[in-house]
């Protein structure tokens, strides 16, 4: 599985949801691989027991000036580290990375599902350039949206009117059954 | 409300509604729109509004509406006295209603306008070249539904809005209002804020494809060219492009000429701001703004020619 999070060692909350998610799957016989943006772009690292692979951006300083939603330039990198990581599924945590998910799926196939690390707020919604347009996509074009903590349930259902269950990050099982069901088609898919 | 391809703006504005200050008992909303029987059950009726039974919606074929005619539907279905218009891409203040209402009291019987600005929480896509949003100081000459209220009587006695206008349907009714003696009064606290939306340059074109039907609202009301530079030209971007391409065809023959694309080019370099990185930024976005303004003077020369009326 791959856990897909721009943003991942940067300390804050999300941090914490993705670690968690980590290392549940890794306890119940998964493995999962945190993606993330570094601007040194180096693979192969371990944090804690999790692998981290680690895809090249540009400065992103120009897109912010000129109003993008960033980080966006590490996207082509992050697509390209998912089709050589062979993962039968991913899982975003934010619009930018459902944005990359999406594209690895139209490559190879595979279930995606986005659960936002932050709960979607009015002020955070359409605040810069495609901001929208990712968010709009990672609720539309993935397989499935799920909810980490009730905050992002409730802002799912507020600003995004999706109704999406609430999965804990530590809820391995939950977690599990949702990726069988998930993958159930692709396999069919596979066999036929 | 008139609501097309916007269901999640839709709902932000029922948000936004959901915070109004004015107890619930005093006002209602009307949805028209055209989407399927999905969107609008997620969309609509899993609401706190609907939950509330303030919130009613009414839906037709898709492809099938029009603002006029949305609107018409909504005002002709709601009961109260007083009509408050916005658009699905708006977030009216909380104080909104309660700020329309108390000016409604002190000037029975007026059109009211608010006020409406881009919204500060999508400030930062006004940074990119193209972008779509509203600025309205009360009483504006336009009096556009995103702010406005109008007496329900007034609306009977004027027939609605004119659903043979595609576009500027709102500042046609203002105008016959104003034409029975109504007036138009200023209600700047009841701010409702704009979306501040970015296109790309093809995008914007297509966006503004249908105001070439503004010169069938010239055509319906003659006293608007008071309002318009020249009596001729939409707005002042509009004529100095005019001006400056009729400039940049002369030069050709006669050098001088080129003299008059020197307003445009000045205009445009100081779109952004006074500093030298906007205007730097300014310059480098002076292609695709001349193409967009070349493209709407288009546009309105070819509205000029299917309504018989000069409008540029």
């Amino acid at each position: 599985v791959a856990l897909v999070h721009h943003a991942f060692g940067s300390g804050a909350e999300p941090d914490r949801l993705v670690r968690d998610l980590a290392g549940a799957l890794r306890a119940a016989g998964h493995h999962p691989t945190v993606v993330t943006k570094h601007r040194v772009g180096s693979s192969g690292v371990t944090e804690g027991r999790v692998p981290v692979v680690r895809c090249r951006g540009l400065p992103e300083a120009p897109l912010l000036r000129r109003g993008f939603a960033v980080p966006l330039t590490h996207l082509p990198t992050t697509v390209a580290a998912l089709v050589k990581g062979g993962y039968d599924l991913a899982q975003a945590f934010s619009p930018t990375d459902a944005a990359a998910a999406i594209a690895w799926r139209e490559i190879v196939g595979r279930p995606v599902i986005f659960a936002p690390a932050e709960p979607p707020r009015r002020d955070r919604v359409a605040d810069r350039r495609l901001r929208l347009r990712l968010l709009e996509r990672a609720v539309g074009d993935s397989d499935a949206a799920i909810a980490p903590t009730e905050e992002c349930r409730a802002g799912l259902l507020r600003w995004l009117a999706v109704e999406a269950p609430l999965l804990e990050p530590a809820d391995a099982d939950a977690h599990e059954r949702l990726y069988r069901e998930l993958l159930r088609p692709a396999a069919a898919r596979g066999q036929s | 409300v008139a609501s097309h391809a916007r269901p999640l703006r839709l709902r932000w504005l029922l948000n936004a509604l959901e915070e109004q200050t004015l107890p619930r008992e005093s006002w209602n909303v009307v949805v028209v729109h055209d989407y399927d029987p999905a969107t609008a059950k997620r969309v609509l009726e899993r609401h706190g509004l609907w939950d509330a039974g303030i919130l009613r919606h009414v839906g037709i074929a898709p492809g099938t509406g029009s603002p006029a005619r949305q609107r018409n539907l909504g005002w002709r279905s709601a009961e109260a006295e007083l009509v408050a218009f916005t658009d699905d891409d708006c977030r009216p203040e909380p104080d909104w209603l309660e700020r329309l209402l108390a000016a409604a009291r002190r000037a029975p019987g007026d059109v009211l306008q608010g006020a409406t600005r881009p919204d500060p929480l999508e400030a930062g896509v006004l940074a990119a070249p193209h972008v779509r949003t509203m600025l309205i100081e009360p009483v504006g000459p336009f009096a556009q539904t995103c702010n406005i209220l109008y007496p329900r009587g007034l609306l009977e006695r004027l027939g609605g809005f004119d659903e043979r206008a595609v576009t500027g349907e709102d500042v046609d009714l203002s105008l016959r209002a104003r034409a029975v003696g109504t007036r138009i009064s200023p209600a700047p606290q009841a701010i409702v804020n704009h979306a501040v939306e970015s296109h790309t340059l093809p995008g914007i074109l297509r966006q503004n494809l249908k105001w070439h039907h503004l010169a069938y609202l010239v055509k319906r009301h003659p006293e608007l060219r008071q309002e318009l530079p020249l009596r001729v030209f939409w707005d002042r971007d509009h004529l100095w492009t005019t001006v400056a391409l009729a400039g940049i065809l002369g030069g050709r023959r006669y050098r001088p000429l080129l003299a008059l694309a020197v307003p445009y080019a000045v205009r445009s370099s100081r779109r952004r701001g006074p500093a030298r990185r906007e205007r730097a930024v300014a310059l480098v976005e002076t292609p695709g703004q001349a193409i967009r303004q070349l493209a709407e003077v288009a546009g309105l020369a070819y509205g000029s020619a299917r309504y018989r009326t000069l409008v540029l």
